[in-house]
């Protein structure tokens, strides 16, 4: 990094601390001049959706809520003049107020039009209620108006190589370029040496093209989800004891439940909708609702989690295994689980209290391994047994990406099932959930399971020859990026992308992508409610869907099956490789169907026409046969013998605390920034995407418990490196109470290159989580 | 405030106005006296009244509105304009009918 770029960014804190204290009026909403507050010029829509306006449905892309919206798009000019002063009453708490900053002005058809998204007030997933990403929807629609001008809009190729400049082409040259390329590699090299590295919540459409060009087109078994390093499974701790990893809850159980046990996940900040339901309908700020959170951090939740009535268990990190199975040690030894569940569904419980039993998972002995008081831990467990049944047993990427993730993911889930909490009223044992769902069909690997290797470790061996980065920017989102950024600038590196970015910039082949609310793409939220994301605008310039740069390739290089004529045509034959599918059968589900469902989309598994609202139910067994996934339709408690030995700080992978890294760096997602920031802030070109946003969040931050801070001499606003044995990342200390000693907390996969947490991250995997530990052995110094 | 800040009235330049509607849902927001922030108790959005009603944190898409004050020689203060638009109006005039 250049000093200039350096200085650049520090100046540009100062700037906006000053602008903070000074300025009168942010987010370029009006100011006005003073005068008589009744003759006061009124602050005003410009127009309002008349009743001529198009209007389409469609679903949040952001976060696995997927809040329901309405499009209204109308020629400018055409629109209501607001009425006199017509207000939305505030008692109703209405989010259809059509806030100005829902509305943009762009081009459809060549004219001026006013595109406005609201939440809609019917849709049930959401309770009608948003977050603040889901609020800059439309300023995140392509406007030449509007900072999204920068989309890519012409496929680019280096036509020389890499030493020859990326220039615009046609369609024809772009797709020719790269068949031809890749056509060399797999005569020189092998199929294997094609890798794709995908986003898996990329829209249905989009992700099952690749992987059938990728797995049964060119029959390469070089794949990466964005959340892994290989085609794993993230949640094969849990699926070892339910049978399946999906979510198993429905909306309206976080208002329904009684507490809800919250582990390695910020429902606030990355499933907002579902956490307000639960605070205010649900009246968790009243205590009708109590939660258990476990965080090493003591966040806004912690706060809540206590005024409830709850506990907020302050986790030493990686621990998680340890302290749910002194929770079941507790539960057990009292006799407080509920014996009637555990006889009629699951199989294994004496292994489990054999297990348990022991006394390494006595109260007293988990407390000095995961740092929670023993009587609070017998005080979790009390109030875990006081509400069996009526819980939400909930955990997510904070004890899942760790190469201890299956036994953190076991521990939490048998724990789940022994209180009786799965497929009722309030009730579950599940994952919290991330993004929305983008991948339907699972096609096998080419060459089994055993040629599925980290993508790194293949890399490493120079076995790869070419990635090609779709709908996920590999240089924030892989690890070790200090090490394999270098590698991969080498290759030849193909990129679908809606932005120039990092990885744009070191691309040979640049494929512009047409996006959300531009064709109709299709995700499911987490509690399997399927949507079609209508679409109701032009893609900018010559962009195209990613399933269509698919097809055109997989055609280009003599493969069939590619004939798709519209996106519905491949969710056709999705749909049908689901049949029979426990978890996840849409193939009844038609596309008419879809489109007519409002903004609530249509539950799956889907049979008979039933929607199932919860997996594991009594109303499962009566649709599907059977409980549980497993084909005794048990749940499995045996997996829990996976603790007997277990030790978190001794796992062969996990990297070690030393005096040269004496801290653990761990991280969040910031409710500000979604999946890679890709509209939160670009980086190919160094700007703010929706400014609003940015300012809130302008730099990466690192916060340091006060005692560190002191040995390390550092204080609040100081910039720090971090470093790892990996790597070096920038960040600004914030010193607070956030983290205990020992601890340091930075948002993960914040977009600006020099600091993301993945420069310092390690790429050593779980062989069959896929998953690397995003916990870092690091020091810091100040910079 | 206590303290001077852009856009205060009196003495010291410390008295400052805002909406008390979230421009989030509209629910009302109160002053947290530990913090000092201005704070939303249905779904915890925090505007900081030193910055102009800047959100610091939470769902609110919008800074909270900021009404501008006078003062007039007998120390009566006046409400004298506002800027940003108040959550739930179509316009910052108070006349008007509910919307269904
Ligand atoms: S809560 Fe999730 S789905 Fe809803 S608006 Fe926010 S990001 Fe979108």
């Amino acid at each position: 990094m250049s000093n200039e770029k350096e200085f650049s960014r520090r100046d540009l804190l100062k700037v906006s601390a000053a602008a903070a204290a000074g300025a009168c009026v942010m987010n370029g909403m009006p100011v006005f001049a003073a005068g008589k507050f009744l003759e006061a010029k009124a602050v005003e829509f410009a127009e309002l959706p008349p009743a001529h306006a198009e209007t389409y449905d469609t679903a949040c892309r952001y976060c696995h809520v997927m809040c329901g919206y309405k499009v209204y798009i109308w020629p400018k000019g055409t629109g209501l003049k607001p009425d006199k002063a017509k207000f939305y009453p505030v008692e109703k708490m209405r989010g259809d107020w059509p806030n100005p900053i829902f509305t943009i002005e762009a081009k459809k058809n060549g004219k001026d039009v006013l595109i406005m998204i609201v939440p809609d007030n019917k849709d049930v997933a959401s309770g009608s209620n948003y977050s603040v990403r889901g609020a800059f929807n439309a300023q995140s629609l392509y406007s030449e108006k509007l900072p999204t001008r920068i989309r890519l809009k012409k496929p680019m190729i280096r036509r020389g190589g890499k030493t020859s400049p990326l220039v615009e082409v046609s369609w024809d040259e772009a797709i020719g370029f790269c068949a031809d390329n890749f056509q060399k590699i797999i005569n020189q090299y092998g199929p294997d040496a094609i890798g794709a590295v995908y986003g898996d919540w990329g829209y249905l459409q989009n992700t099952h093209a690749l992987l059938k060009w990728l797995f049964t087109g060119i029959k390469s078994s070089t794949l990466a989800g964005n959340g892994y390093l290989f085609w794993g499974d993230e949640s094969w701790g849990l699926a070892d004891v339910v049978g399946a990893g999906t979510r198993s809850f429905t909306a309206e159980d976080f208002t329904k439940t009684k507490l809800i046990f919250c582990a390695g996940k910020n429902l606030k900040d990355t499933g907002s909708s579902w956490y307000y339901q639960a605070l205010s309908t649900g009246g968790m700020n009243k205590g009708d609702i109590k939660m258990i959170l476990v965080d090493p951090r003591r966040i806004q939740m912690a706060e809540d989690a206590e005024k409830s009535g709850g506990l907020f268990l302050q986790i030493k990190p990686g621990t998680d295994a340890i302290l749910g199975a002194s929770l079941m040690h507790v539960l057990v030894m009292h006799d407080l689980y509920d014996k009637d569940f555990v006889q009629r569904h699951t199989t294994g419980f004496d292994t489990l209290k054999q297990t348990v039993l022991n006394s390494r998972f006595a109260p007293d002995n988990a407390e000095k391994i995961t740092g929670i008081p023993a009587a609070k831990i017998i005080a979790a467990a009390e109030m875990l047994a006081k509400h069996k049944g009526q819980t939400m047993v909930l955990f997510e990427k904070g004890i899942m990406h760790q190469v201890v993730g299956y036994e953190n993911e076991v521990a939490y889930s048998a724990m789940g099932i022994i209180l009786g909490n799965a497929g009722k009223p309030g009730a579950c044992t599940s994952r919290a959930g991330g993004h929305p769902r983008g991948t339907w069909a699972d096609p096998p690997a080419p060459n089994g399971a055993s040629s599925m290797r980290s993508i790194c470790e293949k890399i490493d061996k120079g076995e790869i020859k070419s990635l090609w980065a779709y709908i996920s920017n590999i240089y924030i989102q892989l690890p070790n990026l200090s090490k394999y950024k270098p590698q991969i600038d080498k290759m030849f590196l193909v990129v679908n992308e809606i932005y120039p970015t990092d990885t744009t910039a070191a691309a040979d082949v640049v494929f512009p992508a047409a996006t959300w609310g531009e064709w109709n793409t299709i995700q499911a939220s987490e509690d399997r409610r399927l949507h079609i994301q209508q679409g109701f605008m032009e893609a900018p310039g010559d962009a195209k869907p990613d399933w269509w740069i698919v097809a055109q390739l997989a055609k280009r290089m003599g493969l069939s099956g590619y004939d798709w004529k519209n996106e519905q045509e491949i969710y056709d034959e999705v749909r049908a490789q689901t049949k029979g599918s426990f978890t996840s059968d849409i193939s009844e589900i038609e596309w008419k169907d879809l489109m007519k469902s409002g903004t609530n989309g249509i539950q799956f598994p889907y049979k008979n026409r039933r929607s199932i609202s919860r997996l594991y139910s009594p109303e499962t067994e009566e649709v599907m046969g059977r409980r549980f996934k497993h084909d005794d339709g048990k749940a499995h408690l045996e997996p829990v013998k996976a603790l007997a030995d277990f030790d978190p700080f001794n796992h062969p992978l996990r990297d070690k605390i030393t005096n040269e890294y004496p801290l653990w760096m761990i991280m969040h997602r910031a409710n500000e920034i979604w999946n890679t920031g890709y509209n939160f802030y670009n980086n190919g070109l160094n700007v703010p995407l929706t400014p609003n946003l940015y300012e809130r969040l302008p730099e990466q931050t690192v916060s340091i418990n006060p005692k560190d801070a002191r040995t390390i001499g550092v204080k609040s606003g100081d910039w720090v490196a971090l470093n790892s044995r990996n790597g070096s990342m920038k960040a600004v200390a914030k010193v607070n109470g956030l983290t205990a000693p020992g601890v340091v907390d930075v948002m993960s996969l914040y977009p600006k290159t020099e600091s993301t947490p993945n420069m310092v991250t390690s790429e050593k995997a779980d062989p069959k989580l896929a998953e690397w530990d995003r916990m870092v052995p690091v020091n810091i110094v100040k910079v | 405030m206590g303290c001077s800040v852009e856009g205060g009235i009196g003495a010291d330049k410390g008295i400052v106005a805002y909406s008390m509607f979230c421009t989030h849902l509209g629910c009302a927001v109160e002053l947290d006296q530990a913090s000092g922030m201005l704070v939303c108790e249905c779904h915890q959005s925090i505007y900081d009244p030193k910055q102009s009603g800047k959100v610091v944190e939470g769902p609110a898409p919008n800074n909270l509105p900021m009404i501008s004050l006078e003062i007039d020689k007998n120390g009566d203060i006046y409400a004298a304009g506002v800027a940003g638009l108040i959550y739930g109006l179509r316009n910052n005039l108070l006349d008007g009918e509910e919307v269904r």
